[in-house]
Parts: C-alpha cells; sequence; structure tokens
C-alpha cells in the first residue's frame, strides 16, 4: 500500500484522527519535536523499504563520559544543540558533525548532585541557548556565539538537595524551567525567566502554602517538605494559550502518616497561563502518592475523536503504568487505560478516575507493588504518531518490594520515607519492549521485546519507522506498522537518551545520544547480574541513507 | 564479644547529654571507623580518608543513609536510626572542615548554635520566602554572593532596613533596553559582569563593553525584602549575623 493509499484510509477510519501540529519537519525545535511533545517528524526519505540501507554519517564525542548522555538534541537551520550532563553545551555542523561552538558552564569543583549530574537537553529560542544546570542555575547562551549571556541561580541547590536536570521550555518570551527534588525535602515549583534579561517572572509553587487554595490538602507543616518536583518538561497549547507541566510525588514518598490528605499539586496535571503562572485547571491521578509515581513525564498533545466528539486531548503517560486521557481545555478525565501488563497498586479506577483497591506500603512491613519506583515508563518519551493515531511506549514490567518507615523531613536531605528493593514481575522474570497502541483505545497492535532495560526515548517518523536504542548499545528501527525490525547499528554505548530527526539540504538524518548513566541504570548490574554492564561514554551518532539512495 | 558490647553501652547510655558531633562520634567510631573502612577520626582504611572530604551535608547525607552502589558503600538507613544518622553525618561535616590529622582537636569542634540563633539563620535561609535574605547573601557557603557579606551586622527594623544605603549599587544602561540598578562583579577582558538587582532573584548577566556603560550610584532599596519579614523576625535575623562573626 502506498503511503498517500494509507494516508487516505486512515482518514476514512471512523475514529479518525484530526490533523494537528505535532510533527516536526526538517527542524527538531524543542524537546518533544514541537510543543504538543508528540517525538514524531513528518520526514519520510528514510522509511520502512530503505532504513536497511542507514548509515553512519558522523560521530561526535563529546569528552563529557560521567553519567552519560541523555539529551535531546535541538537542531534548527542543519545547527544542533547539545548539551551533557556536566552542563557543556555544543553547537554542531549538522552535515559534518564539526563544532561551531563550545561551552562549559562552571560547576563547582566536584559537584555531585543526588540526582546525579544529567542533562536531557537545552532549549533555543530569542537567538539563545537556555540550560538547566547541575546545581540549579538556569543559563543562557548567545546561538551564534556560545557567550554566555545571563545566569539566575533558581535556589541554592546546596540548601534544596534540588537541581535542574530537563530541557526548558520556551514559551513566548518567557524560559520555563522545572527543578528536581521530589525525593527530598522541598517544596517543588516552577518557574519562568524572560528570555532577555533573566529576570524572574513568575513562580508557581505545585505546593499551596498557607493561605492558598489546597493548602488545606496538606496537614500541619507538611506543606513546606512535601515534594511535588517538576523534573520533566511541558507542553504547550498557542491556541488555548495553556501550559501543562506534570508534578511528581509527594514526599515522603513511601510514607504518607505525616501528610494524610490529597496533598495538591502532587501526581497532577497542571495547566497555567502562561505569562501569569496563575493555575487554570489541574487534574490530580494520584492523591496521596506513597508509591513515586511521578506524573511528571511527557504530555502529548492531540486533536481527536473519541466518543464520537472531535477534543483536544492530552495522553499522559506514568511511572503508574497508565495513559491518562483528559481533555485538556479543562482537565476533565475521560479515560484511563493501562500500556503495563504488572499493575496491583490500584485493583482499578471509577469511570470517573477515581483510584480503587489502593495496595499501600506499610511501616515494617514488606509490600510487593507493581510497577516499581522506577514506573512502568521512565522519563525517557514515547513517541505518537498520527498515522492510525499510534502511541508507541517504552516499557518496562519490574515490580518492588516497599517497606516504608518514620522519617523526620530535613530541608534539602532525602526523604523517601521507606525502601524499595526492585525484583521480577509475577513471571519470574523482567520484561522490556516497545508496546504500540491506539491511544484513544488503549489497545495492543504490537510488542517488540527487548533484552534488557529500555530506557531510552523513541522516535517515529512518517515513513513508518521507530527507532530507539538499548543499554547493549544496539540503536535499532522497528516497522511501525509490524513492530518487525528493520534495522540495527551497534553503537558501543548504552542508550539512555533522545533520537532526533531532521534534514539539512534535502537529505535526512537521525541523530541518537549514547552513553549508559542516570540514577535508574546504576540498578542494572542488581536487576541483570549476569549482564555485562551497559558502557559508558558520551557521543552523538548520526545517519543517513547513502547518496545514492536518497 | 561481650567485652565489646559493655564497651559500646557506655557511650550510648551518654548520648542525652552530648551535643550532635559528640554523638556523631560515637556512631562513627563503632560502625564507620571500624574494620576496613574509613578509620579512626575518619583518617582512611581502605575506605576513602573523610578528613577535608568536599561533599555538602545533603550529599554526606544520602550516602550515609543509601550507600554508593558498587563502590563497597554501604546504606545505613536499616541499621541506624534516624538520629544516629543525622549525628554522624554531623561528625562527617565537622571533618570536612577539620583539615590534616593533627588538627582534629577540641578547638576545632564547630560551636553549637543556640536555639535563639538558629530561628534567625532559619529565618535568613527560609524557602518559602522567595527572594528571602539568601537570595542574595551568602554566609559560609550557602546563598547567593550577589550583595555584601553580611556576617558581624546588625540588627535592623523594616523601615531601617528599606532605608539602609545600599553604597555599592551601580546604575547599568545596555543598548536596547531600559536602565537597570545592578552589583559590579567585575571585567572579564572585554566583557562586563554585573548582578541584575530589579527581579526578586539577581541576575549575573554579561555584556560586551561596547553594549552597556555601568555608571556609579544608583537607585534600589531592600524594600521587597524587607516586607517579607516582621520587626521582631528581623531583629532575630540580626542576632543570627552576629553570632555568625
Amino acid at each position: 500500500m502506498s503511503n498517500a493509499v494509507m494516508l487516505l484510509a486512515a482518514a476514512l477510519l471512523p475514529c479518525a484522527l484530526a490533523a494537528a501540529d505535532g510533527a516536526t519537519s526538517r527542524d527538531w525545535p524543542s524537546y518533544g519535536g514541537t510543543h504538543s511533545a508528540w517525538r514524531y517528524s513528518s520526514l519520510d526519505q528514510i522509511n520502512a523499504a530503505n532504513v536497511q540501507r542507514l548509515a553512519p554519517a558522523w560521530v561526535f564525542q563529546t569528552g563529557d563520559y560521567e553519567n552519560g548522555l541523555q539529551a535531546t538534541p535541538i537542531v534548527l537551520d542543519g545547527v544542533i544543540y547539545l548539551s551533557t550532563s556536566n552542563n557543556w553545551v555544543f553547537a554542531l555542523d549538522g552535515v559534518t558533525g564539526k563544532v561551531i561552538w563550545e561551552y562549559h558552564f562552571p560547576l563547582p569543583q566536584g559537584w555531585q548532585s543526588y540526582y546525579s549530574n544529567q542533562n536531557r537537553g537545552v532549549a533555543v529560542g530569542h537567538g539563545r541557548v537556555f540550560m538547566g544546570t547541575a546545581d540549579n542555575h538556569i543559563v543562557a547562551i548567545d546561538q551564534n556565539t556560545g557567550e554566555e549571556l545571563w545566569r539566575v541561580n533558581a535556589e541554592d541547590a546546596k540548601q534544596c538537595g534540588c537541581n535542574i536536570t530537563a530541557a526548558p521550555l520556551v514559551v513566548k518570551d518567557l524560559v520555563i524551567t522545572g527543578v528536581t527534588g521530589g525525593d527530598s525535602a522541598h517544596r517543588g515549583y516552577l518557574s519562568a525567566f524572560d528570555v532577555k534579561t533573566g529576570r524572574l517572572r513568575w513562580r508557581f509553587y505545585t505546593i499551596p502554602g498557607p493561605g492558598e487554595k489546597g493548602n488545606e490538602t496538606w496537614p500541619g507543616e507538611s506543606w513546606r517538605l512535601g515534594g511535588g518536583a517538576t523534573w520533566m518538561t511541558g507542553s504547550y497549547d498557542p491556541d488555548l494559550n495553556l501550559l501543562y507541566w506534570g508534578v511528581g510525588n509527594a514526599s515522603s514518598d513511601l510514607n504518607s502518616s505525616k501528610r494524610r490528605g490529597d496533598n495538591l499539586y502532587t501526581g497532577s496535571i497542571i495547566a497555567l497561563n502562561p505569562e501569569t503562572g496563575k493555575l487554570q485547571w489541574h487534574y490530580q491521578e494520584v492523591p496521596r502518592d506513597v508509591w513515586d509515581y511521578d506524573a511528571t513525564f511527557e504530555q502529548i498533545l492531540v486533536d481527536a475523536t473519541i466518543d464520537g466528539r472531535l477534543r483536544h486531548l492530552m495522553f499522559h503517560p506514568t511511572k503508574a503504568g497508565y495513559i491518562w486521557v483528559l481533555d485538556r481545555t479543562n482537565g476533565q478525565f475521560l479515560k484511563a487505560w493501562p500500556f503495563a501488563k504488572n499493575i496491583n497498586w490500584i485493583k482499578g479506577m471509577t469511570e470517573d478516575g477515581k483510584l480503587v483497591g489502593r495496595l499501600e506500603p506499610e511501616v515494617g512491613k514488606v509490600t510487593t507493588v507493581c510497577p516499581s519506583v522506577g514506573g512502568a515508563k521512565n522519563w525517557n518519551q514515547g513517541a505518537y504518531s498520527p498515522r492510525g493515531g499510534m502511541l508507541f511506549l517504552p516499557v518496562m514490567e519490574i515490580c518492588n518490594d516497599l517497606v516504608a518507615r518514620e522519617e523526620v523531613g530535613v530541608e534539602g536531605n532525602l526523604f523517601t520515607g521507606g525502601n524499595w528493593v526492585l525484583k521480577p514481575p509475577p513471571s519470574g522474570k523482567y520484561e522490556t519492549y516497545v508496546g504500540a497502541f491506539d491511544a484513544v483505545t488503549g489497545a495492543k497492535k504490537w510488542s517488540t521485546p527487548s533484552s534488557t532495560l529500555l530506557v531510552a526515548s523513541i522516535l517515529a517518523t512518517a515513513g513508518d519507522v521507530v527507532f530507539t536504542g538499548d543499554p547493549e548499545g544496539n540503536f535499532f528501527a522497528l516497522d511501525a506498522r509490524s513492530g518487525a525490525r528493520l534495522w540495527s547499528f551497534n553503537t558501543g554505548g548504552g542508550h539512555r537518551g533522545s533520537a532526533v530527526t531532521y534534514s539539512v539540504n534535502g537529505r535526512q538524518y537521525v541523530a541518537t545520544p549514547t552513553g549508559w548513566g542516570s540514577l535508574l541504570g546504576r540498578a542494572f548490574g542488581s536487576m541483570f547480574p549476569d549482564s555485562p554492564p551497559p558502557r559508558a561514554g558520551s557521543s552523538l551518532f548520526v545517519f543517513a541513507l547513502p547518496a545514492e539512495v536518497k | 564479644m561481650r567485652t565489646w558490647i559493655g564497651l559500646l553501652i557506655l557511650p550510648v547510655c551518654l548520648t542525652g547529654q552530648m551535643s550532635r558531633t559528640e554523638r556523631g562520634a560515637v556512631v562513627f567510631r563503632k560502625t564507620c571507623a571500624v574494620a576496613y573502612c574509613h578509620g579512626p577520626e575518619g583518617t582512611a582504611g581502605r575506605a576513602p580518608r573523610l578528613i577535608g572530604h568536599p561533599y555538602p551535608e545533603n550529599i554526606v547525607f544520602s550516602i550515609v543513609a543509601d550507600g554508593i552502589s558498587g563502590k563497597g558503600m554501604p546504606g545505613f538507613s536499616s541499621q541506624l536510626k534516624t538520629e544516629e544518622i543525622d549525628a554522624v553525618v554531623g561528625y562527617v561535616m565537622m571533618l570536612r572542615s577539620a583539615g590534616p590529622p593533627a588538627a582534629v582537636s577540641a578547638a576545632k569542634l564547630p560551636r553549637v548554635m543556640p536555639t535563639e540563633i538558629r530561628k534567625g539563620r532559619d529565618l535568613f535561609f527560609d524557602a518559602p520566602r522567595l527572594g528571602a535574605c539568601n537570595a542574595c547573601h551568602q554566609i559560609g557557603d550557602r546563598g547567593t554572593p550577589a550583595g555584601p557579606n553580611l556576617a558581624g551586622h546588625t540588627a535592623f527594623t523594616p523601615q531601617e532596613l528599606t532605608d539602609l544605603p545600599a553604597p555599592h549599587v551601580v546604575t547599568v544602561h545596555p543598548d536596547g533596553e531600559g536602565a537597570f540598578p545592578g552589583i559590579a562583579i567585575g571585567d572579564e577582558g572585554l566583557r562586563i559582569q554585573v548582578y541584575d538587582l530589579s527581579a526578586v532573584l539577581p541576575v549575573r548577566r554579561i555584556f560586551h563593553r561596547d553594549q552597556a556603560k555601568v555608571v556609579v550610584g544608583g537607585v534600589w532599596s531592600h524594600k521587597y525584602a524587607a516586607g517579607l519579614y516582621s520587626s521582631a523576625e528581623i531583629q532575630l535575623i540580626g542576632e543570627y549575623l552576629r553570632w555568625v562573626k
């Protein structure tokens, strides 16, 4: 079937998805591709019929080999902007890999954050490159020269035990960034800075203070250190002028004895006016979280027909193993469907999204809960393809034994309220796979297993190819329609980053970061003692079709 | 074995009257200094020497509680009580500034901060108050060093704080942008660095010399920060600053 016929067929389906603008084309302008966070490109020069001929075009070694390479490269006008774990930034020629400029943020000597020195990417806009740092600064760099223009300390990292690992989001004349600290005694927030001057325009605390609506969901002083990190990147709908961000777990993670209440706005999606930072709506997925089920991951914005009505939707995957489907105009819960097989933290949900049959950890007693604190999916993003309305997700079937403990929160210190030990699901074997689902119905179309731990992001394209990488170093392509493995290349370094695609002078490229690292990555040895540890490193591999094929 | 237990009971019974550092030293000797690990008083065994280590307190806490996987350092969160972990972290932080082994003595033990002084300290660094003192001033290694070092400064009322002269403040005139009050950090060849004081958090900004002009003197006051605190709170902060000196 030709692409045109397939598109026509998709358009005639009863659940047809409206045309939307979440696809990238020549550039990869923002963390999730576009502000709709699809991680989907309309480029189709590389496609399911010719991907077998994909070959390396060039490789860039960053030289920053600590903690791997987790970034999403940003690509604009043939220039790649890449950040590394210790906050180095490179501007690279997208055709040759030649360094145009490089910038090293001056982290304090020997600086190590509990949340690990790692960085998931920059944002580019208004002639500036913006990055959050391992010591909780936000810095602006001249896009053309690599010279630093301004930096602000969002909060003293030595005091808050927090930092910034996520890519910022540029909306209008603001650069918006979240913060880690959700497993610490810390109160989370989102900050918006003026792109030109760095001046703080607004800060939205994810835990309301005294006198603010929602503070009543936190007994006593528990609001002060209740978590609610915003440690991944949000989305933005310019038509509705709404900024969406996911808010992480409440602290202490596994013990809610000092915070009996819903703990707003942890475990929630918040929608803010980007100019003012004022809350427009919120939807809390997990009230009084006791499983470390961060709700911070990507919010995928799609206009689609559901129950016979075209709606502005948000698909939201979290650690908890569900895709929440919300009406993004007002936060109305429409449905939630499970994407993992091993889920026992709840027995299910009511039609209006209330959790039923919570299995909570207890003090001094082991409770086996699935998914684990690492999630049925971690921060590494899935992809949405409008070709058939598919979601491609990196799924992990991992459980854990939880033991809660009483703990006094000390500002900036870890505040987990318990311990966890990862363990396989009841089948006795850890499972990890790329799962392809109908985004609206949740019907699984196919799943393609991987050997150990699939924790790289997924890239989907109009060429019906799905790309991702594994810990063993293989960067591979699957057929988006069947899950069949079409191509693989061993980069030698474990994959924990986010591949992108772009084109320069009519030639399509696929770029993937490689190099193992991250907190979850450190658990590999305990989960797979018989497998060789994934290789560290910090390189960008860029592929293209041989010239005669394109 | 019984003799060992007897020896351990005595210090543990005494811990009620001891400072955090002293209690931490007891825990350290029986837990961290033993066998092949960190050695007596942190002087190193097979595990690293801890005297003069570079880690901030939150990192030390997480290492003690959760260990370092793959490095042989176990987590002690299930073995030690929260108070014991807190105490040993206090002791290890003392070791950080203890210098070479010969310098470890009673004189090197940090002063214990009295409860009243701690109130002032907590206000100085109070996280829920966006733009608290530490947003622009540094004490020890905490806070942002935009404004002057305040150790030993006396107390003010909010009005006195608002009216306080700010002789360090300059006026920065960038090209294509309104002038703003700032603090000059220094010149770096052809570039000028300043703290921009016009928002709640100071912004460290860099200009090419031909892109901005810096003029001595400027209009700026502590009005915003003064508004975050009551008179009594500012009094407490002052007492803390005197104590720091």
